[in-house]
């Protein structure tokens, strides 16, 4: 049936996703988005009147957070700070590549 | 198929109780956790201790498991004892913590005895079963100057896919990747449907392609900024100097002013990754490097120097 389909990639094309499509492809309802839109572990694209837009990074982030969730069991509160806190770290972890690589010959 | 100890996995006692095994488990996901751990192998490792409570915490489950004997060592080959398949504590789909998704990453072990109906030793599915198809991920390593300039790349994937009988195979997948110029690291790709085929009529999954930018021997990315290592003479330092650097995008010359230091940062404007609404910039670091005296008339030149500029590079310190 499938022979050999080149399927086409292109990354030059910007994901915008709705509120309803993030919670098809994580299969999640509303309320949770919405609920993770308030606890700022999502944050829709500014400037766009009327309904909430969010990129891949955001979708990117929803997945993260959903895994955090359910494997640690954490609260939102605790995903929030966890995300928050892995962001932190991954500057801390770039800049101390910087020093070593850079700096400290 | 080899089978998994999954007592080993989780550091546990055979005859260990409800508590030990949740307490495990929590133990191991903080530590390998995917999206919070740096150790290697953590993604495999975190499969393995999900795939091992998933059997361990459903009582069911645990007690046909154990029924399959104790004298099995990890990575053993494996053959299940005669009648096992009628007997209705495999296969159990329900009580599940992780998502399907997950569950079909598990290994061929937990997929024979445990699989729910999916393409185990029965090799079909039923006939009302209706099963999203699984998200693919895949990673496309780029060197930095492709995601500085874009590139095209050509990648083959091996894909499962249900064929008319149920049966799961493997596929081999094209894919031609247009990766545009000022690509991120860990920048993601979502193309819909095109993940594990959906069973009984329902959707396929998505597949997800993630750049991963390889590490290049002079130049660094922090963001959209390009580090670089600039090694000058001291006599270059000390008077001035033109240099030719390399950038991403050629090499340009700088011009170092008299009486720069060791660390001091040079930027070179949107010299960095191309990008919205503006481009990063490249940053030279400054590093000093000492000519080692090898003759006698270059020790005498070192010598000669001491006493002409009075220097004292530790003059704040009150030793």
């Amino acid at each position: 049936m499938t022979k050999n389909i080149i399927i086409i990639a292109d990354y030059t094309e910007q994901s915008i996703f709705s509120v309803d499509e993030l919670c098809e492809i994580c299969g999640i309802k509303t309320s949770l988005l919405e609920e993770l839109i308030e606890y700022e572990i999502l944050v829709p694209i500014e400037n766009q009147p009327g309904e909430w837009v969010f990129d891949m990074q955001q979708l990117k982030r929803l997945r993260a957070a959903l895994r955090l969730q359910r494997d640690l069991e954490l609260n939102l509160a605790g995903v929030a700070l966890v995300m928050h806190l892995l962001e932190e770290m991954e500057e801390l972890r770039a800049r101390s590549e910087l020093i070593d690589r850079h700096l400290l010959k | 198929m080899e089978y998994k100890d999954y007592y080993k996995i989780l550091g546990l006692e055979r005859g260990a109780d409800d508590a030990a095994i949740k307490q495990a488990y929590r133990r191991l996901a903080r530590k390998y956790h995917p999206d919070v751990s740096k150790e290697p192998n953590a993604e495999e490792q975190f499969k393995n201790v999900q795939e091992a409570y998933e059997v361990l915490k459903d009582a069911e489950k645990r007690a046909a498991y154990d029924a399959l004997g104790s004298n099995w060592k990890a990575g053993q080959e494996f053959r299940p004892p005669p009648g096992w398949e009628s007997d209705p504590r495999f296969h159990r789909g329900g009580g599940r913590q992780f998502s399907e998704e997950d569950v079909q990453d598990f290994g061929d072990f937990f997929a024979n005895f445990f699989g729910g109906g999916r393409a185990g030793f029965g090799g079909r599915a039923s006939r009302a079963f209706r099963q999203r198809g699984g998200d693919q991920h895949a990673k496309i390593q780029v060197t930095l100057d492709e995601a500085f300039r874009g590139a095209q790349r050509t990648i083959q994937l091996q894909m499962p896919e249900v064929d008319m009988e149920g049966r799961i195979q493997q596929k081999l997948r094209t894919l031609k990747v247009i990766i545009p110029a000022g690509a991120a690291e860990g920048q993601q790709l979502r193309l819909a449907g095109q993940g594990g085929s959906g069973i009984g009529g329902a959707p396929n999954g998505d597949l997800y392609l993630e750049i991963h930018i390889q590490n290049h021997p002079l130049f660094l990315l922090q963001g959209r900024d390009v580090y670089l290592t600039l090694p000058v003479a001291p006599w270059e330092a000390a008077l001035g100097a033109e240099i030719k650097i390399p950038t991403l995008g050629g090499p340009v010359g700088l011009k170092l002013s008299p009486d720069s230091q060791s660390g001091q940062k040079l930027r070179l404007k949107g010299r960095g990754m191309p990008g919205k609404p503006v481009a990063g910039d490249q940053y030279a670091v400054l590093q000093i490097q000492t000519p080692p005296p090898h003759s006698d008339e270059q020790k005498r030149l070192y010598k000669k120097m001491a006493d002409a500029m009075p220097f004292n590079p530790r003059k704040d310190w009150v030793v």
